[in-house]
């Protein structure tokens, strides 16, 4: 199947500050991808080139096979939905909707529908004489999103749709946003800082940082496997420590973590390596006998998060203390300062590779 | 927008404390005494008849019905609402095209040609016609400098004094104006209503007519009459420019009171020019209303 | 956000009316050190002799000691009256406020020629010989709502929570205006006073019909212009854009460049 939206090698710089170097991306038809990263990472641009605001120094952008790369904004099948919902104060909702079909000259008998149409599919029928001022910002937001839905862009660009809106009312967008790609099936775009909205809505995460694409994958993947430092930081909760690895005797490894060594069931990395530990993955016990790993520290601080607590643990020769995410845990938390021992499963610790 | 809006409702006491009247109190007397004085006064002199070096009773409409009926003054009316016509539709053509670039497309330039835009409405008013004069005219700079280099025989016509060198100077004197207000009207308007707008389908050209002009349909009407009020009034660029085809109504107002000595009939005149503009402002603002484009609420 | 340049158009306008608007006054400067009285090209050599003239001509300086006296009299006049106003309003009812601003900001929406006129009628009929001090009232008339327009503007922006503050903390009225409200507000007014000096200062439209036997700068400037062709208005011209751009300057400086700070644009 032809990618719906290809990025080909494209390069872009702002004066000599490089915002995009060698991005390439392919986008099925019909996938929700979202572009996640740090602010000033380059996936606004890379929106924007996609859109056709910004032409790129260097690359192409392809949308079904066909190069688009020099096409005006108003010729491309392409529409955006951007932060703040900009949506014409001299116009009403249905005028703001029917803006684009009226420029293309569609009869005023065919627009009435797609306009109603629109805004049951945002699910606001009935606002069509409302002007902005008297609309949420989540009412407005929706407005934007049918102003484009009607068109029936072939891609459909979202540039931090929802930042600009109370918790509440986005997670209410979220949803209405996954409802939406799928009854409509289009491509989506999805441009993020969020990473919880990025692990919540799309179907493959490009995770951007200094103008490249460091991890390309599924949400689960992007949690689970992050590829580097940095997208395990960036992507969920996560201890990301400093370890030494060392092959040990009979199918055991030897991990060198702050001044202990553990021994551990054998990995197949050796050398300097980060282990990254996501915090729900590590039980606190007091009882030191028989299991895998066992990582001794003292209790620094932890809060209740109503679920379980959240514990702070020094670990000797460790900077950082490590985060720990416990579950269930209704009896009485480890108090600050007694000293606990870290467990767990060999699965989920990944080592990546460090070089100081 | 909507922040400034609470702050100051937040700041206004429902009551008047005694004190806060009277710090607005001594300019109030002024503006009675010096301005709401004079106007009465004013007007009263329309309806009494001009005697010798005196005014007198009673109130009739005669000074009315004399400059009504004056040719001279109905040629001279037509001229100014052409001058000032020609010199607000310029004006404010010009003044957007600048305003646009200044807010969307100047960059770094945009302070110093705002520096620069400011500082020309500083430059004296008869500085500036009299530069006008220095190089308009079969004398002005341009003309004798193509006869003395041997270009022309005779002077270039457009270029001596009429209706074209009073547009000119009254435009070098108002264009700075339309375009510091113009450019303060499209500061809500954000860059990005012009990128979903083109994201939406629209050309340049059609950007221009479907959101910027109706978005400033308000204060480009203001800016217009704003022009056109202060360039059909005026009595000083004509007298000093205007030739023989340029003249224009305010000079014979002047001149019925510095020369004539007609009181009433000056007063009656500017009165009726007055209602004029009156009747401009409420026909160009009943049609912002017919619109609904008279109140844009930005979205904060 | 970026700009790309592709608005060629406008930007072909914008830099014309520059050349438009500077030109002229451009070469009037030039002119006033042209060593002949001809007011054309080829320009035959520089020469400081108008300057001399002018600044020898007793007519001169009375004209420019009259606009000084005028334009600071009007100036200061309105930095006390216009600020106390502008403080009041901020501090009245809605109801009185509505009423106050549409008179004060009345006088801007008639034109000169025509308060010029009523202030003529006015003081003759009251049997007031103009002079200097009716000269002075006029350009108050017609100058503070400017200075209103500014000094309200700033008061708005304010943050009550500050005054607030200062007044919970236990400073009256009087302290809270001296110490909380006038070390912010102080930059716009000088702005403010200045630009009332300078549009006083440069005032002819109703200087013409409300003056007495002296003469102000811009009178001096008419009478010259009524003239034939006299090379010494280009001096006198030169001299004024000189002083009015420096104040300006002074102006800008204190306000508009203090403001893109704060608002950080």
């Amino acid at each position: 199947m032809a990618a719906s939206l290809r990025i080909e090698n494209v390069m872009h710089r702002y004066g000599r500050t490089p915002v995009l170097q060698d991005v390439s991306l392919d986008i099925d038809d019909g996938e929700f991808v979202t572009l996640l990263g740090p602010s000033g990472c380059g996936k606004t641009t890379l929106l924007r080139i996609a859109a056709g605001f910004v032409q790129p120094n260097r690359g192409r952008i392809l949308l079904q096979d066909r190069d688009v790369t020099h096409l005006p904004p108003y010729k491309r099948p392409i529409n955006i939905v951007f932060q703040r919902p900009t949506l014409f104060p001299h116009l009403n909702v249905y005028g703001n909707v029917a803006f684009g079909l009226r420029l293309a000259r569609i009869p005023d008998s065919e627009i009435g529908p797609r306009v109603r149409k629109a805004l049951e599919q945002v699910r606001l029928p009935g606002f069509e004489t409302r002007r902005s001022h008297e609309l949420s910002g989540g009412q407005m937001q929706r407005v934007a999103l049918a102003r484009v839905l009607v068109a029936q862009p072939r891609v459909l660009l979202l540039d931090e749709p929802l930042s600009a809106l109370d918790l509440a009312i986005r997670l209410e967008m979220e949803e209405e946003l996954r409802r939406l790609h799928r009854e409509i099936g289009t491509t989506f775009v999805y441009v993020t800082h969020d990473q919880r909205e990025a692990l919540a809505l799309s179907n493959r995460i490009a995770v951007l940082n200094k103008g490249r694409i460091e991890q390309l994958g599924t949400p689960s993947e992007i949690y689970h496997k992050p590829a580097t430092p940095f997208i395990a930081r960036f992507v969920g909760n996560a201890n990301v420590v400093p370890v030494e690895l060392r092959l040990f005797r009979d199918g055991m490894s030897m991990l060198e973590i702050g001044g202990n060594r553990l021994q551990i069931a054998a990995v197949s990395d050796t050398g300097s390596a980060w282990l990254v530990l996501r915090p729900e993955a590590i039980r606190l016990t007091r009882d030191l006998s028989g299991v895998d790993c066992v990582l001794r520290g003292s209790v620094q601080d932890f809060s209740y998060r109503g679920s379980g607590h959240a514990y702070r643990v020094t670990v000797p020769g460790l900077r950082e203390a490590l985060k720990v995410d416990t579950t269930g845990d209704h009896g009485a938390p480890f108090p600050i300062g007694s000293d606990v021992a870290m467990i767990w499963d060999k699965a989920s610790a990944i080592y990546l590779p460090r070089s100081d | 927008m909507a922040t400034t809006e609470d702050r100051s409702e937040e700041r206004l006491p429902q009551h008047t404390q005694p004190s806060s009247v009277l710090l607005i109190l001594p300019l109030t007397l002024l503006v009675v005494a010096f301005f709401l004085a004079p106007i009465a006064i004013f007007v009263a002199y329309s309806f009494l008849t001009a005697g010798l070096f005196k005014v007198l009773l009673p109130f009739t409409f005669e000074a009315y019905r004399a400059a009504l009926g004056s040719n001279l003054n109905l040629a001279l009316a037509a001229n100014s609402v052409a001058i000032g016509a020609m010199t607000s539709v310029v004006s404010v053509a010009l003044g957007l095209a600048i305003a646009y670039w200044l807010r969307y497309r100047a960059g770094q330039w945009q302070l110093p040609v705002l520096f620069l835009m400011i500082a020309s409405m500083l430059a004296s008013y008869l500085v500036r016609i009299y530069a006008w004069r220095t190089i308009l005219g079969a004398n002005g700079v341009i003309n004798r400098s193509l006869l003395e280099l041997g270009l022309i025989d005779e002077p270039l016509r457009f270029l001596l004094f009429n209706w074209f060198s009073v547009v000119l100077a009254l435009v070098h004197i108002f264009l700075p104006y339309v375009v510091l207000v113009l450019y303060a009207a499209l500061r809500p308007l954000n860059p990005a209503y012009l990128e979903v707008a083109e994201d939406l389908g629209a050309t340049a050209v059609m950007r221009w007519r479907r959101v910027i002009l109706p978005l400033m349909a308000a204060p480009v009407i203001s800016a217009f009459l704003f022009v056109f009020v202060l360039s059909a009034s005026d009595y000083i660029t004509p007298q000093l420019i205007g030739g023989t085809g340029g003249q224009m109504l305010g000079v014979q107002i002047q001149a019925s009171f510095k020369a004539i000595g007609n009181w009433p009939l000056g007063a009656a005149t500017s009165l009726l020019m007055l209602l004029g503009f009156v009747v401009c402002y409420l026909a160009l603002q009943a049609g912002l209303r017919v619109t609904g484009l008279d109140r844009i609420r930005w979205a904060s | 956000m970026e700009i790309s340049a592709r608005s060629p158009v406008t930007a072909t306008l914008t830099a014309a009316a520059l050349l438009f608007l500077y030109a002229p006054l451009g070469i009037v400067v030039l002119f006033s050190f042209h060593e002949t009285p001809a007011l054309s090209f080829p320009f035959t050599g520089f020469s400081l002799r108008w300057y001399r003239e002018v600044l020898a001509s007793a007519e001169f300086l009375d004209s420019v000691r009259n606009s000084l006296i005028v334009g600071s009299t009007c100036a200061l006049t309105t930095l006390l009256l216009g600020t106390m106003a502008a403080y009041g309003l901020t501090r009245v009812s809605p109801q009185l406020q509505r009423v106050a601003s549409l008179l004060f900001f009345l006088p801007i929406t008639l034109p000169g020629l025509f308060l010029g006129l009523a202030l003529l009628v006015f003081f003759a009929r009251i049997g007031v010989p103009l002079s200097l001090t009716t000269v002075v009232i006029g350009h108050l008339v017609f100058v503070f709502p400017y200075f209103l327009l500014v000094a309200y503007a700033a008061l708005e922006r304010m943050d009550p929570a500050i005054e607030e503050a200062a007044a919970d903390l236990g400073a009256s009225p009087w302290m809270v205006f001296w110490q909380v409200t006038m070390p912010q507000l102080w930059p716009v007014l000088v702005g403010a006073t200045s630009l009332a000096f300078a549009l006083s200062f440069d005032e002819f439209v109703i200087t013409f019909f409300v003056i007495g036997p002296q003469s102000t700068l811009p009178m001096y400037i008419w009478s010259g212009l009524r003239r034939t062709i006299d090379p010494s208005v280009n001096t006198v011209s030169s001299l004024l854009l000189l002083v009015t751009f420096l104040l300006f300057t002074l102006t800008f400086a204190l306000t508009v460049l203090r403001r893109f700070r704060l608002d950080g644009v």
